[in-house]
């Protein structure tokens, strides 16, 4: 399912620049192989960098494409966030043990409600994005604190683990 | 508690500020859009994570087992919130479960689970069971929590005894009454001999037939029933082994059912374990002195060491005199030889078992190792004519052979051959 989702949001950015699809295609075989490559191998640390290759083949794909918004940018979202926890739950259930149906169950609520919340999100940035709310230094200042707020979380995340 | 992170947590933040950075860099609401899902999981997984309060409780169903049994062992977990819990009991090489082991299993808040193991019980051992190991985990597995609870559980399992139908009676036996018929005379069942009567012979002594033929009075003499000890000398110098059966295993396994035939027979056995560690246990008989002697074989181990001791390390009491020393040996070390030709200097009734590391040696591929085994071989028949030439018994034992075949040797060779006065 993992990779059938990644395929999916592979053949979408591919059809979203004709133009750039040698770059994309390139990145997104690149970035399909090392999650084959995680899934043989149950690498667990091989699961990200499929999502990051993906992310700057739709980044190259939206910059060849023109100025226009993409809608389906929620979904392509989604669809990498689920890849990735899809392809972590098989690392797991790969190296881990046996586990009950209920472990089964909540793990997949779980999973739902983590892509509910984060399709909701994600639109809601693309929708204050199509809001007439201005512009200007303080959003940019905004953003960027934003930005370097996450960076820092990233950095803890990294220290801590 | 050690708490891990899973290595994409921080992953999802770097392509969360990735995204972000790229989204401000190139004025595209996407890449913003893109980030968002993993700065939600980057964000809400720290926030929502919280240490677990586990409880665990390891229990067997007893503490003393025969080999191939089976032993029943819950787990008991409770926690304060719903959790998802791996759980994991450790069991030595010796044991083994049929059932799953580990699992992963979701405790209730506020409530226990409890999961049952059949222990099957491999090979004979002291061990110690737990504590058991629990991970709990976020539902999506980005945090887990390891710890170990539940205590410890001591199990012992004890070597399975070999029947032997006829156990070696030694030379000479002791004053204590028993089961072995004694070689002198004396009160007794079994008939000796006929001797002229004497003043103080009881009348229910008197051999009327003899009496008829000689015209005087004549009386029944017989051999008394006694017990004998026996001093169980193991050498645990060296082991030879391969996989998972060794010269230490087959020689535990010996020296239990040689203890368990001598003190069903009220005989008095003792153990001395002569090796890297030594150790001795004074000679005693009942189902208590059985226990303590196999308590001590589980505690058996090759322990290296390069001192070399003698017998007269060991406290008199441990060798009582006209014991029979039964001798287990994979003839591997040569420290060994010296003490037991001691033993029989001192005119102890020695008998030497060889435990046969031969089955556990390969011969080799290159000619140099088939010259180096050959040798080997020669230089055990030379240390067995070193023993022989004492006037000790050596029998060979081989792995899969019923003991009873060598004890049947020794008994066989003392039918022809006298002891030696050295």
């Amino acid at each position: 399912m993992s990779v059938a989702l990644y395929g999916g949001v592979l053949a979408d950015v591919l059809a979203h620049a004709p133009r750039a699809i040698p770059g994309t295609a390139a990145l997104g075989g690149v970035g399909a192989l090392l999650l084959v490559a995680a899934l043989v191998r149950a690498e667990a640390a091989l699961v990200v960098p499929p999502v990051a290759f993906l992310g700057v083949a739709y980044a190259v794909a939206l910059v060849v494409h023109g100025s226009r918004v993409d809608d389906a940018a929620p979904l392509v979202a989604v669809g990498l966030l689920l890849s990735a926890e899809l392809a972590s739950w098989s690392v797991d259930a790969r190296l881990r043990i046996p586990a009950e149906r209920a472990v089964v169950r909540a793990r997949a609520l779980a999973l739902f409600g983590l892509a509910f919340a984060a399709i909701a999100l994600s639109a809601l940035a693309v929708a204050l994005a199509a809001a007439p709310a201005g512009s200007g230094l303080a959003w940019t200042l905004l953003g960027a604190a934003s930005a370097v707020a996450v960076i820092g979380l990233a950095v803890r995340l990294a220290r801590t683990s | 508690m050690t708490r891990h992170v899973a290595p994409r947590l921080p992953g999802y933040a770097a392509l969360a500020a990735a995204g972000l950075l790229a989204g401000l860099a190139l004025g595209r609401v996407e890449l913003v859009a893109l980030a968002a899902p993993f700065a939600l999981a980057a964000v809400l997984a720290p926030a929502l994570a919280r240490e677990p309060k586990l409880r665990a409780q390891l229990e067997l169903d007893r503490e003393r087992a025969l080999e191939t049994e089976l032993v029943a062992a819950t787990v008991s977990i409770g926690a304060d919130a719903a959790e998802c819990v791996d759980v994991l009991l450790e069991l030595p090489p010796e044991l083994s479960t049929a059932g799953t082991n580990p699992r992963s299993i979701a405790v209730a808040a506020d409530s226990a689970r409890t999961i049952e193991l059949r222990l099957r019980c491999d090979r004979w051992g002291a061990f110690v069971l737990g504590p058991v190991l629990l991970r709990a985990h976020d539902r999506l597995g980005f945090y887990a929590w390891e710890t170990r609870l539940g205590g410890r559980a001591p199990l012992r399992v004890y070597p399975s005894v070999e029947t032997l139908h006829a156990l070696l009676p030694p030379l000479e036996t002791q004053v204590f009454v028993g089961n072995q018929v004694s070689r002198t005379k004396g009160d007794g069942i079994e008939f000796a001999d006929v001797r002229a009567w004497a003043p103080g012979d009881r009348l229910r002594r008197i051999n009327w037939r003899a009496t008829a033929r000689r015209g005087e009075l004549w009386v029944n003499e017989q051999h008394p029933e006694r017990n004998t000890d026996v001093v169980l000398f193991l050498d645990t110098f060296t082991d030879a082994q391969r996989s998972g059966r060794g010269t230490l295993d087959l020689t535990v396994r010996a020296a239990t059912s040689l203890a368990h035939g001598y003190l069903q027979r009220k005989d008095r056995v003792g153990l001395v374990s002569f090796g890297g560690f030594l150790s001795w246990l004074l000679p005693a008989s009942g189902t208590r002195q059985l226990y303590r002697v196999v308590d001590s074989l589980l505690q058996m181990d090759i322990v290296l060491s390069f001192a070399a001791r003698g017998v007269d390390v060991l406290p008199p009491r441990s060798l009582p005199p006209k014991a029979l020393v039964l001798a287990l040996t994979p003839l591997l070390d040569p420290r060994t030889a010296p003490a037991l030709l001691d033993l029989r200097a001192r005119g102890f009734d020695l008998v030497v078992v060889e435990v046969s590391p031969v089955p556990f040696v390969d011969e080799g591929e290159s000619e140099l190792d088939r010259l180096s085994y050959r040798l080997w071989r020669l230089a055990r028949e030379a240390m067995r004519a070193r023993y022989q030439q004492a006037g000790v018994p050596v029998v060979e034992w081989i792995d899969g052979v019923p003991l009873n075949v060598p004890l049947e040797e020794v008994s066989a060779f003392r039918r022809y051959a006298r002891p030696a006065r050295v």
